[in-house]
C-alpha cells in the first residue's frame, strides 16, 4: 500500500499562504523543504497532521491558527492537503471561522465531489490512525521523546501496525462476531432465553467497561506524555536552585540521609508491630478466647470447602433429595452449579488460611508487651517527621516565591502521576479474583470474566462445540502474535544498531530493546534511562526508517529538522539511509542543515530529489524576492508567501540570524 | 504476501506444534491476506471461518 503526500495549501492561516507541490514531473521523490524559523513549520507540521486524522479542535485551537499581524488577518481560512493512495487521488480539508472560533473537515468524494466531514478512502482508512500520524509526521525536538518514555506505547503501536501483526487481533474480533452471531442463530425457549438475555447484558457491561478502561489507558499515557517535560524541568530546575550553593547541598544530603534511615527505622517498627499481634497466644483480653472459638465454629460447620463440598458431593449421588423429592438430571445440575458459588475455591483458600495462622499463633506462649513496641512506633514516626521538617524548611530557606509555587506545583504533579502510573502498571494488569465483578478496573480480570460469561452463554445456546474451537484458535493467534511481536522487535534492534554503528557516532547510544517503548544502553551494554535530545533524535529516525524498510506500508516519513545535533558524520549516513527508503520522505530544513546532509543527498541520488524554498515575504525579505526573479521565480506582488522549486535557490537562500538562533 | 514472515512463520510453527493439519495454517493465512486487502464481505467472511473451523481438530 503506497501513500504519498503530494501538495498542500494554506490560506488566512498563521502560517503564510504556502501552496507547496511536492510532486514534481508527477513523481514524489524525496523532499527538502527549507522554511526558515519563523516561517510557520511547527504549524504547517501539525496541520498536516490534523488533516489526516479526525481532530476535535478546540476554540483556543482553532485562535492560535490565525494569522498574528493585524494587517494580515483574516475571518476565515483553510489548509488543504492532497494525497494519493494506490494511484487515486484524494483531498482532506480543514476550514476555520476564527469569527466563532470554530472549525470543520470537508473530503473529497470518490466521485469528484466534497462532503462536509472527515474522510479518508478505505485503503488508508484502516491502517491510519492518531498514533501513527503523531509517530510518522515528527517535530524531532518534541514528538521524538514519547518513543523513549515509560508507559508510552508508540514504538510496540508501530511494530504491530507497520509488520501487520494487528490482523491477528482484526482476525480474532472476527471469530468473535461469528461465535456470537451462532450463538444468536442458536434461539432457546422459556426460561434458559432468560438467563441467557442476564448473561448478554453483563457480557455487554464487561465490553462496555474494557472500552472505558482502555480509554482511561490512553488519557492516562497522554497525561504522563504531556506532563513529562514539565514534572522533568521542574524538579532539575529546583534542584539547581538547591544544589547551587555546596554548604546547603552538603546539609540536605546529610538530612536525606538521615531521614532514609529514619523511615527504615519506622518501617521496621511497624512491622514488628504486625508480627506481634498476630500471635494470638500473646493476647491477655477476651479477643483471644474469641478468636479461638471463632475457628472452633468453622471446624464445627465443616467449613470450609472441602468438607462443604462433601454434603453436596453425597447428595447428588443419591435417588432423593433431603427434602425427599426425586433428584433428576436438571435438579443434579442446579445443585452442582450452587455447590460452586456456595463457595469458591479462592474463598476457601483465605479461610483455610485464616484458620491455619490463628491455630499456630495460638500456640505462641510468650507474652509481647504491645505498649512498649507501640513507643517505640511513636518515637520512629516523631525522629522521621523532625527530618522530613528540616528537609522542607531548608528547602524553603533557599528558595524564592516562584520556586516555592513551582515546588508545589511540581508536588501535584507527582501525586497524580504516580496515580495514573499506579493504574497503568498495577490496577490494570491485576489478576481476576471471584471477587471481582464488571466494574473492575484490571483488564486482565474483565476479559476472564468475558470468558466465562461467554463459555456460560455457550452452554446455554447449545453452541459449546464452536465456542471451544474459537477459543483454541484464539489462544493460538495471540501465541503468535505475541511471539512475533518479540521476534520482531529483536530483528529491529538488532538493525538499528547495525545503523547507528554505521554513523561511526562518538558517543553513541545503542538500542537496548524495544518493548512497549525503546529501551537504550551505552557502548558497554549498561542501560541508559535517556539520551540527550540528539542521540534520541538519531535513534528515533533510525528506528522509523529500519521499520519503514520493512513493512510493506509505504507511508510518507515527515521530519522537522532531520538532522539537528549531528556531526557531519552522522548527516552524510543519514542522507544514505533516507535515500534508500521506498516511502516518501519530506524533510523541513533551515539553512544550517544543508551542509553534508542536503548537497551530499543531491550527490547520491541525482536529480531524483526535490528541493523547494519557502519564505514569508515581508519588507525585509526583499532580496529574496530579487533572487527568486534571477532564477524565473518571480514572486506573486500581493502574496505574503513565495515558494521556489530550485536546487540552486536552495543553495544561497540564507536567512539572517539563523545560525545565531539555532545554536541557542 | 505482504504479511511479516515472521507472523507467518510463527503461524506455521504453532499449528504444527498443535498437531493440527497444515492445511489449517494455509486458511488461516489465506483468510489474513485477503483481510489485509480488504477483499472479505460478511458471507465469504463466514464461510471462511467456518472451513477453518471445520479443520482444527480438539
Amino acid at each position: 500500500m503506497k501513500f504519498n503526500i503530494i501538495e498542500w495549501k494554506s490560506v488566512g492561516l498563521r502560517c503564510p499562504d504556502f501552496n507547496i507541490k511536492i510532486s514534481k514531473n508527477d513523481k514524489t521523490f524525496p523532499s527538502f523543504i527549507q522554511m526558515p524559523n519563523g516561517t510557520g513549520k511547527t504549524t504547517t507540521l501539525s496541520l498536516l497532521k490534523r488533516s489526516l486524522y479526525n481532530h476535535e479542535f478546540k476554540s483556543k485551537e482553532v485562535w492560535d491558527y490565525s494569522a498574528k499581524k493585524k494587517e494580515e488577518f483574516k475571518k476565515e481560512g483553510y489548509f488543504q492537503i492532497k494525497c494519493e493512495v494506490e494511484g487515486k487521488i484524494f483531498y482532506s480539508k480543514i476550514n476555520f471561522n476564527f469569527e466563532n472560533k470554530t472549525c470543520s473537515y470537508e473530503s473529497s468524494t470518490d466521485d469528484g465531489g466534497w462532503k462536509s466531514e472527515f474522510s479518508l478512502p478505505n485503503q488508508i482508512s484502516r491502517i491510519i490512525n492518531r498514533e501513527i500520524i503523531e509517530l510518522l509526521f515528527v517535530d524531532l525536538e518534541k514528538d521524538i521523546k514519547p518513543m523513549f518514555r515509560e508507559n508510552q506505547t508508540g514504538a510496540q503501536e508501530a511494530i504491530k501496525t507497520f509488520c501487520k501483526i494487528n490482523l491477528i487481533d482484526r482476525f480474532i474480533a472476527d471469530l468473535d462476531t461469528y461465535k456470537t452471531k451462532k450463538r444468536k442463530e442458536n434461539v432457546q425457549r422459556g426460561s434458559t432465553m432468560n438467563e441467557i438475555k442476564t448473561e448478554e447484558t453483563r457480557e455487554t457491561k464487561i465490553l462496555n467497561q474494557i472500552e472505558k478502561i482502555n480509554n482511561k489507558i490512553e488519557e492516562s499515557k497522554k497525561y504522563l506524555n504531556e506532563t513529562e517535560d514539565q514534572y522533568k524541568n521542574g524538579k532539575d530546575h529546583l534542584r539547581s536552585k538547591l544544589e547551587k550553593d555546596s554548604n546547603i547541598k552538603k546539609q540536605l544530603d546529610d538530612l536525606q540521609k538521615k531521614k532514609e534511615d529514619a523511615q527504615s527505622n519506622y518501617d521496621k517498627s511497624l512491622l514488628s508491630n504486625f508480627n506481634t499481634i498476630k500471635k494470638i497466644g500473646t493476647y491477655e483480653s477476651d479477643l483471644k478466647k474469641e478468636i479461638t472459638d471463632f475457628v472452633s465454629g468453622l471446624d464445627d460447620m465443616q467449613l470450609p470447602e472441602a468438607e462443604a463440598r462433601v454434603f453436596f458431593e453425597a447428595l447428588i449421588k443419591r435417588e432423593n433429595c433431603v427434602c425427599g423429592s426425586h433428584l433428576d438430571d436438571n435438579k443434579r445440575n442446579n445443585i452442582i452449579k450452587e455447590m460452586e458459588s456456595f463457595i469458591s475455591s479462592d474463598n476457601a483458600g483465605i479461610i483455610s488460611q485464616i484458620k491455619n495462622s490463628i491455630n499456630q499463633n495460638s500456640k505462641e506462649a510468650s507474652l509481647n508487651d504491645l505498649d512498649k513496641i507501640s513507643s517505640e512506633i511513636q518515637e520512629n514516626k516523631h525522629i522521621l517527621d523532625t527530618y522530613i521538617e528540616e528537609i522542607k524548611y531548608l528547602t524553603k530557606s533557599q528558595l524564592t516565591k516562584e520556586d516555592l509555587d513551582l515546588s508545589e506545583v511540581i508536588k501535584n504533579l507527582e501525586k497524580k502521576r504516580k496515580e495514573e502510573e499506579l493504574f497503568l502498571k498495577v490496577i490494570t494488569k491485576k489478576p481476576y479474583t471471584s471477587r471481582d465483578d464488571e466494574n473492575s478496573e484490571s483488564l486482565v480480570s474483565l476479559n476472564e470474566q468475558k470468558q466465562k460469561v461467554e463459555k456460560e452463554l455457550a452452554r446455554l445456546s447449545k453452541t459449546q462445540s464452536i465456542e471451544e474451537k474459537v477459543r483454541y484458535l484464539t489462544r493460538i493467534l495471540e501465541e503468535a502474535k505475541r511471539d512475533s511481536e518479540i521476534e520482531i522487535s529483536n530483528e529491529i534492534t538488532i538493525e538499528c544498531n547495525k545503523k547507528l554503528k554505521e554513523m561511526a557516532l562518538s558517543n553513541p547510544l545503542f538500542v537496548n530493546s524495544i518493548n512497549e517503548n525503546i529501551k537504550l544502553e551505552n557502548m558497554e551494554g549498561v542501560d541508559q534511562s535517556e539520551g540527550s535530545t540528539g542521540q534520541e533524535a538519531r535513534i528515533g529516525i533510525i528506528f522509523l526508517l529500519t521499520i519503514l524498510e520493512r513493512s510493506s506500508i509505504k507511508f510518507p516519513l515527515i521530519l522537522d529538522v532531520p538532522v539537528k545535533g549531528m556531526d557531519f558524520d552522522a548527516r552524510l549516513r543519514t542522507a544514505q539511509f533516507i535515500s534508500k527508503l521506498d516511502s516518501q520522505f519530506i524533510g523541513f530544513v533551515i539553512d544550517s542543515d544543508k551542509e553534508n546532509f542536503t548537497d551530499k543527498f543531491k550527490e547520491i541520488t541525482n536529480n531524483s530529489n526535490n528541493y523547494i524554498t519557502c519564505y514569508r515575504r515581508e519588507d525585509e525579505t526583499k532580496e529574496f524576492d530579487d533572487l527568486a526573479k534571477n532564477f524565473n521565480y518571480p514572486p506573486h506582488e500581493n502574496s505574503n508567501a513565495h515558494v521556489v522549486y530550485d536546487y540552486e535557490f536552495f543553495n544561497k537562500f540564507k536567512k539572517e540570524g539563523e545560525q545565531k538562533e539555532e545554536s541557542k | 504476501m505482504s504479511i511479516d514472515p515472521v507472523l507467518i512463520n510463527k503461524i506455521n510453527k504453532k499449528i504444527s506444534e498443535e498437531n493440527q493439519l497444515e492445511n489449517l495454517a494455509d486458511e488461516i493465512l489465506d483468510y489474513l491476506k485477503k483481510k489485509d486487502l480488504d477483499q472479505l464481505n460478511t458471507e465469504e467472511r463466514i464461510k471462511l471461518i467456518e472451513s477453518i473451523l471445520l479443520k482444527i481438530k480438539i
